[in-house]
Parts: C-alpha cells; sequence; structure tokens
C-alpha cells in the first residue's frame, strides 16, 4: 500500500515535468522509474513461479521452499538466505541457497543470542546493518558465527502463523549493506509465502495420517468382529498396524494374566530380536523391560534411546537388532492391566504425541477384542449348562409320564373327585398288575370304599387292626402281608376277607392330611406275589396324589363357599351404600322408601315389598313405598290396621312376624289376603322400623314361594328398616323445619316493619323536641335566662342520642331484614368528615375534650354512601367521646393504595381483650338483651361492620385497656369500582 | 320589590309551627298547606319563591305533587326543599327525581334549614 502511494506519487511528478524541456535530472528520474518497474515485474515473476511450486508439489516443502529462497536471494541481493523451522527450540533448516555451511546451524538451540532466533523469539524482523557493530554480550551466536561465515549485514523475519511463530527467513550479505524498507517487505511477502507452502504440507500430512490411522482402526475392528472367538488375528493385525503408523520397526503385543507378562504377537521383528523377546518372556512386571515397566507402572513408557536407561535389562539385544527408541503403552480394562503393546525404531527418534495417541487407541480395541472373547466364551459355558439343564428336565419329565394321567385329571377336574380317584385306582392297578385297588376314606369308625377298579364284591369294615386296610389306618403305616391265606392268626378279618373275595398278597399305604390318616390304598393280587420296592414307591405317590386332589376339591369348596359369602356381603354393603346415600341426598321420602325397598327386595332374593308409615293418632299403618307383587293390593287399601296382618301383628311385638303360607287356614288373617293370593304371593315378612324405641313403620316383604325365609335375610331386612327409620325421620324433621322456618320468616318481617314505622313515628315527635329547643337556645323566642342554657344543651344533646339509637335500631332492622341498599355517589371525604365533626363538636366541647380531624387537603374524589359512611364515623367518634373523660378524640384519613383509611381515635378507657373479638358482632336482632344494652356502644358498632363491609370494606380496633382506642374504617376509594369522576 | 314567598306543605301542625316560629324573625312571608293536593293548588295561585314539601302528606304525596309542580310551566323552576322522617337511602334520591332542589331528613336542625333557605333564596 504504501508503496503504491510512492508510485503514485511519483507519477504524477513526471507529468508535471513533461510540460517544460526535459533535464538531466528528468532522465535520471525515468531511469529510476525504469528500474522500478523492472523491480515489480521480477517480484510478480517469482511470486508466480512460487504460488506455482506450491500448488504442483503439495507434499515436498523442501522443493517449494528451495524456490523461495532462490527467489529471495536474486530478488534481494544477498548471498546466502536459509529457511529455518524452529521444532521444539532446536533450529531445522528446510531449505538454504548460498553457503553449504549453513546448513550446521541444523540442531542448535533457538535463542536471543542469534538474528534469526531473536527474529523468531520476539516475532519481529531483526535487521543488522553492519555485525561489527553488534554488542556480543546480545548476539553471542551471532557474533561467533561472523568469524565462521565473514558477513556484514543480516536480517531474518520471523514465519508467524496464527501469531505464533515457527520459523524465520534468514539473508545475509557479505559485505556492509543495509537492506531497503522494499527489500524488507518483499522478504516478508517471502516469508508469507513459505509459512503457506509449509502449511499447505502439515495439512495435506495431517489430513494423510488421520486417514491411515482411521483405516488402520477400521481393519482392527473388522478384524475384532470377524474373530470373536480368537484375540490372535486381532493383536496380529495390531502389532502389524501400529508398526506402520508410529514409523516403527517392530512392534510387539503382550498379555498379562496378572503375574506373567506373556508375548502374544509380532509384526516384522527381526529374528535376533524375536529371539531375545522370547527368552525374556513370559517374565513379571518389572523395570528391566520397556514392556514390563508399563505393565508394573500401569502407565505409558516412552524412552527415546533405550541403551542411556540405566535400568533397561535387554541392552545387548537391543544393540545387536538395533533397536532404540521404545514406546510401550499397557492395556487397561476396568482398572486392570491386560497386556500392553510396545512399538520400538532404530534410530533415536521420539515418537510424537500423536503417534502415542495411535497407540493408545489400539490399545484400547486389543482391551475390546479380549473382552470381545470372554465374553463370547462365557456365553458359550452358559448355552452349554443351558443344554444340560434342557437334558436333565427332559429325563425327568419322562419319568413323571407314569403319573401324567393322574395329574391331568386331578387339573382337569378340580371340584369333582370321583374321576381322580378313579384314575389314580386305575392306574395303581395297571402299573403293579394288581387284580384290584381300592381307595378308602375314614369315615366316622369306618373306612368306606369310594374308589375301586372293579366293581364287584364288598370291602368295608370299621377300623380296627384285624384286617390290612385297618391297620394300615391304626398304625399310621404300610402294611404289605405275603400271603393272607396262612396269616389268619395275624389278620383273622383280612385272611377272611381274602377268602371271600379270593386274593393272597395285600397291601395297604395309609394317606395322610394334615398329619392323620384319612385313608388307605389298598391293593390285593390273587396269587401270592410281593410288591416290589419300586411299585411301593410309586404306589407312595399315588398315594399323596390322591391326599393332593382330596386337599384341592376340599379347599375348592370352601373358596367357593367364601366367594360366594363374599359376594353377597359386598352386594349387601354396595346396597346399603346406595340407601345410605339416597337417604342424605334426598329429602322426598318416597324416593328414599322406593330405593330401600327396592334394594331389600332385591338382595334378599324376594318377589315385592311395601314401606308403611305408621300414625299413632290413628293406630295404622300407611303405605309410602312398595315394589313387586302385591302392590296394588295394599295400595288399595286405607291404612292396616294395628292388630291386623303381619304387619299389624309385627306391631303388637315390636318383633319381625313370618308367615311362611298364607294359603294355610289360619295363619294369616286381613282384608287384603284374597288379593295377595290371587296376586300370588304365599309368604310374609314384616319387620318394624323404630325410632328412638318407638314404631314409625314396617317394612313388609313377599315371596311367591311358601317357606320360611332365612334368619340372614331378616337381619338384612332389619339393617334396611334402620334406614327406613332414618329417612321417616329426616322427612318429618325436613317437614318440621320447613314450617318453622317459614313462621320465623313472616315473624322477622313483621318485627322489621314494626321496627321501620316505629322509628318513623319516633321521628315526628324528636323533631319537635329537637326543633323548638334548638330554637329556643338560639334565642328565636327572646333571650333565655343564663341558668336554662345548660339543661336546655342537655335536652338538645340527648335527643341527638336518642336520634342516633332510633336511626341504628332502624338500619339493623333493615340489615337484618336484607332491604339496606348503599346509595352510592361521588362524596368528598373532607366534607364527610366535616359533617361528622359539626354534629359531635359540641358533644365533645360538653366533657371538654379536644375534637379534632386531620385529612390530607390533595384526596381524590370518593365514590360510596356518603351518608353511610359519616354515620359510622358519628358512631365511632360517638363511642370514643363517651368512653373518654379527659383528652382528645382524633378523626384522621389517610389514602392507602385504594383504601381510604380512617382512623377514630381517643384516650379514653380503652377495651379488654377478651372482649374485641366479638365487639363488631355482639348484636343481632334476635338478642333479648338489647334494650338493655340500648345505651352501649356495640348496636352502632354492629351496623358500622355492615356498613363497611356492604362497601367492601372492614373495621378492626387497636387497643388497650387504659391507653385508649384506635378504631379503623377502610374502604375503597371507589366502591364498585366506579370511575373516578 | 315586596318580600319573598316561601309556602310550607305540611300535615303535621308541630312541624309547621317550628317553620313558622322560624321565619318569625326574617323577611320572609310564610303560606301554608297542610296536604298535597292544596299544596300544589296554592303554589299555583302565589307562585311562592321557595316550597318546603313534606314527603308523607295526605291525598297528595309530596312526591307525587312536585311531579305535578315540575310539570306546570309557572312552578318548573322554584326551588323544593323535601323534608322527610323516614331517611331511607334512596329516599333522598326519589326526591330529587321527582324534582327536588334540596332535601332534609327529619328530624332536622332549624338552623340547617334557615341556612339552607337563604342560598336558595336570599333574603331581601
Amino acid at each position: 500500500m504504501g508503496r503504491r502511494a510512492k508510485a503514485a506519487k511519483g507519477k504524477s511528478g513526471a507529468k508535471r515535468a513533461r510540460a517544460r524541456k526535459p533535464t538531466k535530472n528528468d532522465d535520471a528520474k525515468l531511469a529510476g522509474l525504469e528500474k522500478r518497474l523492472a523491480e515489480a515485474l521480477d517480484q510478480q515473476a517469482a511470486t508466480a513461479e512460487i504460488l506455482r511450486a506450491i500448488s504442483g508439489s503439495r507434499t515436498d516443502v523442501p522443493s517449494v521452499l528451495n524456490v523461495v529462497a532462490e527467489n529471495a536471494a536474486r530478488l534481494c541481493h544477498v548471498e546466502d538466505v536459509s529457511i529455518i523451522q524452529a521444532d521444539g527450540g532446536i533450529f531445522r533448516v528446510l531449505a538454504y541457497r548460498g553457503a553449504p555451511r549453513l546448513k550446521e546451524f541444523e540442531g542448535t538451540p533457538v535463542t536471543r543470542g542469534s538474528v534469526a532466533g531473536r527474529a523468531i523469539l520476539d516475532r519481529r524482523v531483526v535487521h543488522v546493518p553492519d555485525v561489527t557493530e553488534l554488542s556480543e554480550a546480545e548476539f553471542s551466536v551471532s557474533q561467533a558465527l561472523v568469524e565462521h561465515f565473514g558477513h556484514s549485514t543480516m536480517l531474518a523475519t520471523p514465519l508467524l502463523r496464527e501469531g505464533r511463530s515457527i520459523g524465520a527467513i534468514f539473508v545475509r550479505r557479505t559485505n556492509v549493506r543495509p537492506f531497503s524498507d522494499r527489500e524488507i517487505e518483499l522478504l516478508q511477502t517471502f516469508a508469507d509465502h513459505a509459512i503457506i507452502a509449509i502449511e499447505n504440507v502439515r495439512l495435506f500430512n495431517e489430513t494423510q495420517e488421520a486417514l491411515e490411522q482411521q483405516t488402520a482402526t477400521s481393519e482392527i475392528l473388522r478384524v475384532i468382529s470377524r474373530s470373536p472367538t480368537d484375540v490372535q488375528p486381532v493383536f496380529d493385525t495390531i502389532a502389524d498396524r501400529a508398526m506402520r503408523l508410529c514409523d516403527g520397526r517392530e512392534c510387539s503385543v503382550f498379555r498379562f494374566d496378572g503375574e506373567l507378562i506373556h508375548l502374544a504377537a509380532l509384526a516384522h521383528v527381526s529374528a535376533r530380536w524375536a529371539g531375545a523377546l522370547r527368552g525374556a518372556f513370559p517374565r513379571p512386571p518389572g523395570r528391566g523391560s520397556m514392556t514390563a515397566r508399563a505393565i508394573l507402572t500401569r502407565s505409558i513408557v516412552h524412552v527415546p534411546d533405550c541403551l542411556t536407561d540405566p535400568e533397561y535389562e535387554l541392552t545387548e539385544a537391543a544393540r545387536a537388532s538395533g533397536n532404540r527408541s521404545v514406546l510401550a503403552v499397557p492395556m487397561i480394562r476396568d482398572g486392570e492391566v491386560v497386556g500392553a503393546i510396545t512399538v520400538s525404531r532404530e534410530e533415536p527418534r521420539p515418537f510424537t504425541k500423536k503417534q502415542i495417541e495411535v497407540v493408545t487407541t489400539f490399545t484400547d480395541q486389543a482391551v475390546i477384542a479380549i473382552e470381545n472373547v470372554r465374553l463370547f466364551t462365557e456365553l458359550q459355558q452358559r448355552n452349554e449348562a443351558v443344554t444340560q439343564a434342557h437334558t436333565e428336565v427332559s429325563e425327568t419329565l419322562e419319568r413323571q409320564t407314569a403319573t401324567s394321567e393322574v395329574l391331568r385329571v386331578i387339573a382337569g377336574s378340580p371340584t369333582d373327585l370321583q374321576p381322580v380317584l378313579d384314575a389314580l385306582v386305575r392306574s395303581a392297578s395297571r402299573l403293579c398288575q394288581t387284580a384290584d385297588t381300592f381307595l378308602l376314606l375314614v369315615e366316622g369308625d369306618r373306612l368306606r370304599v369310594v374308589a375301586r377298579t372293579v366293581e364287584e364284591g364288598g370291602l368295608a369294615d370299621s377300623i380296627h387292626r384285624g384286617w390290612v386296610a385297618g391297620r394300615a389306618v391304626v398304625d399310621a403305616q404300610t402294611i404289605h402281608v405275603e400271603d393272607l391265606s396262612s396269616a389268619g392268626a395275624e389278620f383273622p378279618r383280612g385272611a377272611e376277607i381274602a377268602a371271600r373275595l379270593g386274593h393272597r398278597t395285600a397291601l395297604a399305604l395309609p394317606l395322610f392330611g394334615k398329619g392323620l390318616v384319612i385313608g388307605t390304598l389298598f391293593l390285593r393280587r390273587q396269587k401270592v406275589q410281593r410288591f416290589s420296592d419300586k411299585e411301593i414307591a410309586l404306589l407312595q405317590t399315588f398315594a399323596d396324589q390322591a391326599v393332593i386332589a382330596i386337599e384341592n376339591v376340599r379347599l375348592f369348596t370352601e373358596l367357593q363357599a367364601r366367594t360366594g359369602e363374599l359376594t353377597r356381603s359386598v352386594e349387601k354393603l354396595m346396597a346399603l351404600g346406595e340407601v345410605g346415600q339416597a337417604v342424605s341426598s334426598s329429602l322426598d321420602l318416597k324416593t328414599v322408601l322406593t330405593t330401600i325397598v327396592s334394594r331389600a327386595v332385591q338382595l334378599s332374593g324376594l318377589d315385592g315389598g311395601v314401606v308403611f308409615e305408621y300414625d299413632e293418632a290413628t293406630e295404622r299403618f300407611m303405605q309410602r313405598a312398595a315394589i313387586g307383587t302385591a302392590n296394588r293390593a295394599t295400595a288399595a287399601h286405607e291404612g292396616i290396621r294395628r292388630g291386623e296382618g303381619v304387619v299389624g301383628r309385627m306391631a303388637l311385638t315390636l318383633q319381625p312376624v313370618q308367615i311362611p303360607d298364607i294359603a294355610v287356614a289360619g295363619a294369616y288373617e286381613s282384608r287384603i289376603r284374597e288379593d295377595l293370593i290371587a296376586a300370588g304371593v304365599r309368604a310374609l315378612v314384616a319387620v318394624p322400623i323404630m325410632r328412638e324405641g318407638r314404631l314409625v313403620g314396617g317394612l313388609a316383604v313377599n315371596r311367591k314361594q311358601p317357606g320360611e325365609v332365612s334368619p340372614d335375610t331378616v337381619e338384612l331386612l332389619q339393617t334396611f328398616a334402620a334406614q327406613s327409620a332414618l329417612a321417616i325421620q329426616n322427612a318429618r324433621l325436613f317437614l318440621e323445619i320447613e314450617d318453622k322456618s317459614r313462621q320465623l320468616e313472616v315473624a322477622s318481617r313483621h318485627k322489621s316493619e314494626f321496627l321501620a314505622s316505629m322509628s318513623h313515628e319516633l321521628r315526628t315527635p324528636l323533631n319537635g323536641i329537637l326543633g323548638f329547643n334548638e330554637m329556643i337556645l338560639d334565642e328565636v323566642y327572646g333571650e333565655i335566662p343564663p341558668d336554662l342554657r345548660e339543661p336546655l344543651t342537655e335536652i338538645q344533646n340527648s335527643g341527638r342520642h336518642l336520634l342516633r339509637l332510633i336511626n341504628n335500631v332502624l338500619d339493623l332492622s333493615k340489615i337484618e331484614a336484607g332491604r339496606m341498599e348503599l346509595a352510592l355517589g361521588d362524596y368528598a371525604v373532607q366534607d364527610t368528615v366535616a359533617q361528622v365533626r359539626a354534629s359531635l363538636h359540641a358533644l365533645a366541647a360538653d366533657k371538654g375534650l379536644e375534637f379534632v380531624t386531620a385529612v390530607p387537603a390533595d384526596l381524590p374524589l370518593a365514590h360510596g354512601d356518603a351518608g353511610r359512611i359519616a354515620q359510622c364515623l358519628t358512631n365511632l367518634a360517638g363511642n370514643a367521646i363517651k368512653f373518654t373523660r379527659q383528652g382528645r378524640v382524633e378523626i384522621a384519613v389517610e389514602l392507602e393504595g385504594e383504601l381510604v383509611v380512617y382512623r377514630v381515635s381517643d384516650t379514653g378507657i380503652g377495651i379488654e381483650p377478651d372482649r374485641m373479638g366479638t365487639l363488631f358482632t355482639e348484636f343481632r336482632q334476635a338478642d333479648p338483651t338489647i334494650a338493655s344494652e340500648f345505651g352501649g356502644s356495640g348496636l352502632g358498632l354492629s351496623i358500622t361492620r355492615k356498613f363497611a363491609e356492604m362497601h367492601g370494606g372492614r373495621v378492626w380496633v387497636e387497643s388497650e385497656p387504659g391507653r385508649g382506642s384506635r378504631f379503623f374504617l377502610a374502604v375503597p376509594l371507589r366502591v364498585g369500582g366506579g370511575a373516578p369522576a | 320589590m315586596s318580600a319573598r314567598t316561601i309556602l310550607s306543605v305540611e300535615d303535621n301542625e308541630m312541624n309547621r309551627k317550628i317553620v313558622r316560629d322560624l321565619l318569625r324573625r326574617t323577611s320572609y312571608r310564610l303560606i301554608e298547606a297542610h296536604d298535597g293536593e292544596a299544596g300544589v293548588a296554592l303554589a299555583h295561585e302565589q307562585r311562592p319563591d321557595l316550597i318546603l314539601m313534606d314527603v308523607q302528606l295526605p291525598k297528595l304525596s309530596g312526591i307525587d305533587a312536585m311531579r305535578a309542580l315540575r310539570q306546570a310551566p309557572g312552578t318548573a323552576h322554584t326551588p323544593i326543599i323535601a323534608m322527610t322522617s323516614f331517611a331511607l337511602s334512596g329516599d333522598e334520591q326519589r326526591a330529587k327525581d321527582a324534582g327536588a332542589t334540596a332535601y332534609l331528613a327529619k328530624p332536622y336542625s332549624p338552623r340547617d334549614l334557615l341556612a339552607m333557605i337563604r342560598r336558595l333564596v336570599p333574603e331581601e
């Protein structure tokens, strides 16, 4: 940019020059311009060449940098150029032009003692016009070089990438000739080119490397997935890829079994080194080998040159096979070391961070492979176990086949015992090849045959030890008799039976149920042949199964009975719940009673029912609700007399009465008997409906089936009767309450009307009293004697007080009657307070009290019933004056948000805490003490509270006995949201 | 100009006497009527400067009397002070709706009444 500006300036100068005669001076200028043009062209050509080189050889840094160096030398007129990289604090010469000795920079440390080092470290151009003038202290390295190389002017420009200096371009001249600004600028451009070339290659290499790594990783993963049972191929692949990616010469993979390290895989290992490794492994973890050290320390071991490691034990072999740099990375699974990967190379060159990362990734993959194989093996072992278990189960099942028929029958008929027992004896006979099998059960003191194989011949007797089956039961053990014909002495009864039925060998097994003998399984053979142990064992299972079947059926039956019971009680509860709900939710007696009787009939499995209400006065039962059969028969009737029929009879005893069959002559006498019989009714039950020991009705139910109903049903009916009693009682009470309410309402209205007209009547004479008295006081009738003024004033005050009381009574009556309405309108709080003050001023003055008001001047116009607010304030302030002997009474007003708060405070007697709670609610219209409390404060406070509430506000008090009171009245500024005026 | 005339319509003698006594020392001229009908008739005849109207009156109620007065051209704008001893909320509004200029609840202060009269019809 600066250059271009300079050039433009030069051009305009040339234009001016053209206007006059050319001079020598002009020629010189022209020559300067031509020179510059040539330089610019040179520079462009150089840049183009460099860019071509960059794009043509992406991967070959030195060749590109050589082009850069060459152009820099030419264009900047220097003898030497070197492009240097700072690699980990060490100079690396990437390209140079000029003296070959410059290559000797290679490997020396980057310090501020050299021009290039300083350019790199300070990240700025360092220009030394004359080396001889350099201080030795500052540029020690450069000084030394000057002696060596003999150059005079030097310059170094840093290679900056993202603000970081990665190297420098160093140029020098052998004679003293400082670099011009333009030359410096040019060198910076070359520095940029060099950076681009280096960066390009770096990026390319990085991408390439990443690609190689990914390829290797995916290859390993592929191998892992291909060989789930064997880690060897995985290790082989890992060894090979690790060796390649780490630029190593050899790689080996090791396994560690917790005690010893085993060589697992080798890649491109020389025969000599392989032999050394085989000799050194297996070995325990230790420091003598890098692999053993990595496993011991559970961390990466990286040794740039193993020959210099004092603890290394394989030095000889390493030297012989040329191993120098070693990297060993442990394999760790769940915190346990399981092996290691070790890479080595023949020259002492450290592995890069990236290479270490690659090997670490490989160890992870090796761990995955190991784990895979472990899981696979485990899975296979499990599979084998399952297969074995399966085989065992199959065998067991086969062994069970003999008894399966019985089991099937048991499962098939959980409720019916007989088929099970039949199948049992059949199977027993077949499997033991006997003539006959019996199953006998204990019944009292006898054994009863419940199942047998053949259908003829009896075998039943009392339980005693004289026969085989009897003895099995008595002794509670298996009795086996080989030949009954020769056992007559021991089994007299048994021998007798054997002779009759024609058998010789007999076997009886006891059946145990809950520790008791409940029966026996008895088998007989017509010829003498002992039952084998195996047969007895099998028969024992049959005996067990018989017991199970018997027990099953018993449990099932029990369960069914329980379920039935439960269902019935649930139904009962539901019905009662429904009835209860009907009783509590409906006041219509007929609805409730119909619900009750219909549920009662339904639940008791009856055909119809009626609820009667008993009228004590006429001693008759009146039908209130009916359902089902005989509804018409009873409804047509004008009440059932006491003593008549089933209900009437119940009324005499107050106990449930049953008539199992009304068709039986003399069993039932009633005027409706014929009607009932015609309707098909046969059985009747009546239960009393009692309330507090008194008969209030009856519940009568009927059934077409003759016969008594169960005690359960009677009990249920009594429950329903109790509910009916409640319903009847409720209905009666409700009617009573309704009637009372009506009466009360009328009385209340009368009272309100009376009070309203009374107060009107009282006002007229009061108008006379107050009017004339005031005029007398105002001396309308002439001057009054001074002595009269006080009593006349007293008359006036008393009259006003009386008026207030009358007003309060009237208001309260209107409020109680619900006829009080507010007359809403806009009003000024100041006016209202002033009006209250005016009306009470005299009263306060008479008692010598200070009476003040404090109303803010800027209060907005309020909306409400001004008259009622004034009345409230008059009540509060009037009380305050009344209960204050000395001091002051104040009405203060404050606006708190949307509320106008009136505070009436006094220095009076105060209020006891226990009275404060009820202060505003003491008076009720019905309160008989109203007259005696007439002079009290409560009436006014009650009204004040009502008015405050009607305004949407409230009143409260703060007080302490002896320390005065503060009454508060808070009402909305604009009641009912009346828009501000 | 002759003295200002005030018509008092009131059925109660005692109340009439209060007004009578009150105005005795003033320059106002007082005329009286005992019921609503008579009040309206007298107003038409005498054209008073101000009317004191009791609300509870025999024959014709004060409310109806005021409505009648407001409809007649001669008394349409005559100031009327309505007075009632019922003092129910809404009474004032009802009286004003019927045409009352001002409202006074009984028992009233004669002092206040006189002030109100003087404000509406200043003494000559």
